[in-house]
């Protein structure tokens, strides 16, 4: 929910279009429901939506260049391509995801890329798992790496890693904690 | 002592090596199979030496307790594995356990502690 309020900030800031790059391509009823369910989140904000879960160039092809767009997400790309086709795709190694990226970023005002942190459990996965998590780490720290801001979200905290943009992180945490100053056990 | 830690695949080693002007050959990456060099100046992937030894019923304090001399000036590197739920196995429990508490040790004696994320190294100490 943060990087909602990120870009409605940022497209409050610079007059650019709300755009949600959805990529979740979904194979079940759960994933149906997760869908239908950020759909929801998102109704009333502004956004319009562009759906592409696994080639980053069809996706900056599509912008016009006046979009504030949410990339929600990076973890569920690299898992699409991963698993494209449902089949495990072990040559996939997200080697190009930078200039991709760089792409995408070019070809909009601002670019916001939401991933997730599956980094820190006391687990042994499986060797398909595994190299999940490392790809997604790969391609986490290119999108560092091309990014001027970077924040970590944790249980509502924002903490900012990098900001190289002048960006009023402040400002966009203000409006998050006032906007879900309702939230309440159950809300996801 | 110097430690650094972060979430697995953050770019920890890529880090020390950069920062500490360090080769690969500087660098003991620790596996599952209980060798560790002290000498090296840097130990990488810390947690799996610990794992090892929980594995093999081995005690992980008193080994570092007897060793804290050789690791004065050493790179301690390791993955933070305390941020998940904890496991039902009772080794992986036990191994999260000791991993934070021999890691809690490290982080009092050591000089300087850094966290790395997404690439992106932060000093807490």
């Amino acid at each position: 929910m943060f990087a909602q309020h990120a870009a409605k900030y940022l497209s409050e800031t610079s007059g650019g279009v709300m755009c949600y790059l959805a990529t979740m391509i979904p194979m079940d009823d759960e994933d149906l429901k997760r869908v239908s369910r950020h759909i929801a989140d998102r109704q009333g904000w502004g956004f319009i939506t562009i759906e592409e879960g696994l080639k980053l160039p069809r996706a900056a092809k599509a912008l016009k260049g006046d979009e504030v767009v949410l990339f929600d997400s990076l973890t569920a790309l690299v898992q699409n391509n991963m698993f494209e086709g449902g089949d495990y795709r072990p040559e996939y190694e997200a080697e190009n995801i930078k200039e991709e990226l760089k792409e995408l970023a070019k070809a909009c005002k601002h670019l916001i890329i939401v991933s997730d942190c599956i980094f820190s459990d006391a687990l042994i996965y499986d060797e398909i798992t595994e190299a999940f998590r490392r790809i997604l780490g790969h391609a986490q720290i290119q999108a560092a790496c091309v990014a001027d801001v970077v924040l970590e979200c944790a249980f509502s905290n924002i903490k900012v890693w990098k900001n190289e943009a002048d960006i009023d992180i402040k400002a966009i945490t203000d409006m998050y904690y006032t906007l879900n100053s309702h939230l309440t056990y159950g809300d996801i | 002592m110097i430690v650094v830690f972060g979430g697995a695949y953050q770019g920890k080693r890529e880090f020390v090596l950069s920062e500490f002007k360090l080769t690969e050959e500087d660098i003991f990456v620790c596996q599952t199979d209980g060798k560790i060099d002290l000498n090296k100046k840097a130990i990488a992937h810390l947690e799996r030496f610990i794992l090892y030894r929980i594995q093999e019923g081995l005690g992980v304090f008193d080994f570092f307790e007897e060793n804290s001399g050789k690791l004065e000036e050493s790179i301690i590197i390791c993955d933070d594995i305390s941020c998940g739920v904890v496991p039902v196995d009772k080794t992986l429990r036990l191994w999260r356990d000791n991993t934070g508490k021999q890691m809690q040790i490290f982080c009092r004696k050591a000089r300087e502690v850094y966290r790395v994320y997404c690439g992106i190294a932060e000093r807490l100490k």
